[in-house]
């Protein structure tokens, strides 16, 4: 999908090729980044295309609503740009991607004077899934279904920063415990704790909506 | 390593159920689960909330227009305030460059500071400022600038300094002093050497004005009569005016 995007916004398709098989290697990132260092927009302008949606879906998962997410999307395209002379070549570009998206939230979220454990009100993830309906499952279900999912996202805002991030990144991006690491600067030994306090502060979190019902949407961890 | 025990498992079952153990301590972990109904049910929760949080988390479908928009703005945004890629002399270098040399001068300055003789406070110094104390007029080495183009300076009131002078006598002076030590029936002072000692013996005192200076002077061809003035008064000291 990303390839074919390319095709819509490059002028020159022939000049950097953009088939499915070119992204999948390895090194393809660090070709375009080569290119947008010595001043290829074009290439630049690929990179965003390769990482903006793995940037959407942890600064979505990170503050919660999806205008807050396009609002960091679009920092972190700034700060890749503004800084892509000081990323050193041979330096993991995704991991440095991803240290600049969570310090982006980080930024967004103070400035918007909520903490990272943001006011639940304002957390939309529900609002956005209820757009999505499955007509196999009747509708009470489906809705109880629905409201125990918000109920768990909004109890991914009450994590520590530091928590949530560890846990975006490892369980729900799917990244191993050593590039969680090198994404957070920090060791391995603190990422696994730090997601193994988030799992039990989740588990916790809906074991008490299931005894509660879930409908208050006050529980303390 | 010994059997785990259901506190310790318990602590290790978030990091099982995601698979972040290895090695001894997964194996344990595999083994207590499968004795232990409390831990194996306490690992089945840990998993059905997982599954419930990556549920909960799956990323909706923004469109195509979404990122767009995204794009849109950023390629807007570096266009329109000539955002550049280039590495620039940011300002934590000009302040750590600043800090940096603001240190080494310090350092030079210290260094200098410690290699400079400490201030003389020999006679000669004390001489010089007696010298001017004495003329009350500015040196003849001052700069002609200093003296024609700039108004003269106040001169700050010198604190006089007391200045005594000893002159050493003579190999002859000394003998004379002898001589008129040695008692009168001395057989080995003859009469022409007394006659000789009668300009012997002077001690120079200056005093703390400068334009005065007692000069002792003892005469030996006066010798008996200067003990019984001696007994009677103090020696006449000659005042140089100069």
């Amino acid at each position: 999908m990303v390839a074919e995007m390319a095709h819509v916004f490059l002028a020159n398709a022939n000049e950097i090729p953009a088939t499915a098989d070119e992204e999948n290697r390895a090194d393809y990132l660090t070709i375009l980044v080569t290119r947008a260092r010595a001043g290829d927009a074009l290439a630049f302008e690929r990179i965003m295309l390769a990482i903006e949606r793995r940037v959407v879906s942890i600064a979505w998962r990170m503050l919660g609503n999806s205008d807050d997410a396009q609002d960091a999307a679009q920092e972190v395209y700034l700060r890749v740009f503004k800084y892509l002379a000081r990323f050193r070549t041979g330096e993991d570009f995704r991991g440095w991607l991803y240290r600049i998206t969570i310090n982006v939230c980080h930024d967004l979220a103070r400035r918007k004077h909520s903490t990272m454990t943001a006011r639940l009100s304002e957390i939309d993830f529900g609002e956005e899934h209820a757009k999505v309906e499955d007509p196999g499952i009747d509708p009470e279900t489906r809705t109880l279904r629905q409201q125990q999912l918000a109920m768990v996202r909004r109890a991914l805002h009450v994590l520590s920063t530091k928590e949530r991030a560890a846990l975006v990144l490892r369980d729900l991006e799917g990244l191993s415990t050593e590039e969680v690491a090198r994404a957070l600067g920090s060791r391995p030994v603190t990422v696994r704790s730090q997601v193994s306090s988030a799992r039990a502060k989740i588990r916790t979190y809906c074991e008490r909506i299931s005894r509660q019902g879930g409908h208050d949407g006050k529980i303390e961890l | 390593m010994g059997k785990l025990n259901c506190k310790r498992a318990s602590r290790n079952v978030p990091l099982f159920v995601a698979g972040d153990l290895s090695g001894d301590l997964n194996r344990e972990m595999v083994n207590h689960l499968a004795i232990c109904e409390e831990c194996d049910r306490l690992a089945q929760e840990f998993r059905e909330s997982n599954s419930l949080l990556t549920e909960a988390c799956a990323l909706p479908e923004f469109g195509a227009q979404f990122y767009d928009q995204i794009r849109n703005n950023v390629l807007d945004k570096i266009t329109r305030d000539g955002i550049s890629s280039r590495p620039r002399f940011g300002h934590r270098w000009i302040f750590a460059s600043a800090f940096a040399l603001m240190l080494i001068a310090s350092g030079v300055m210290f260094l200098r500071w410690r290699a400079a003789p400490e201030a003389p406070q020999d006679l000669a110094s004390t001489t010089q400022i007696a010298g001017k104390t004495a003329s009350n007029q500015p040196p003849e080495s001052a700069s002609p600038l200093q003296s024609k183009d700039l108004p003269p300076k106040t001169q700050r009131p010198q604190k006089p300094v007391r200045r005594m002078t000893l002159i050493p006598p003579t190999s002859q002076q000394f003998q004379s002093a002898r001589n008129l030590a040695a008692p009168p029936d001395d057989p080995q002072v003859s009469p022409s050497e007394i006659a000789s000692a009668s300009e012997v013996s002077s001690i120079e005192i200056q005093t703390s004005n400068p334009n005065i200076r007692i000069i002792w002077l003892v005469a030996a061809n006066k010798r008996g009569a200067q003990e019984d003035n001696q007994a009677k008064s103090e020696p006449e000291p000659r005042t140089n005016d100069r």
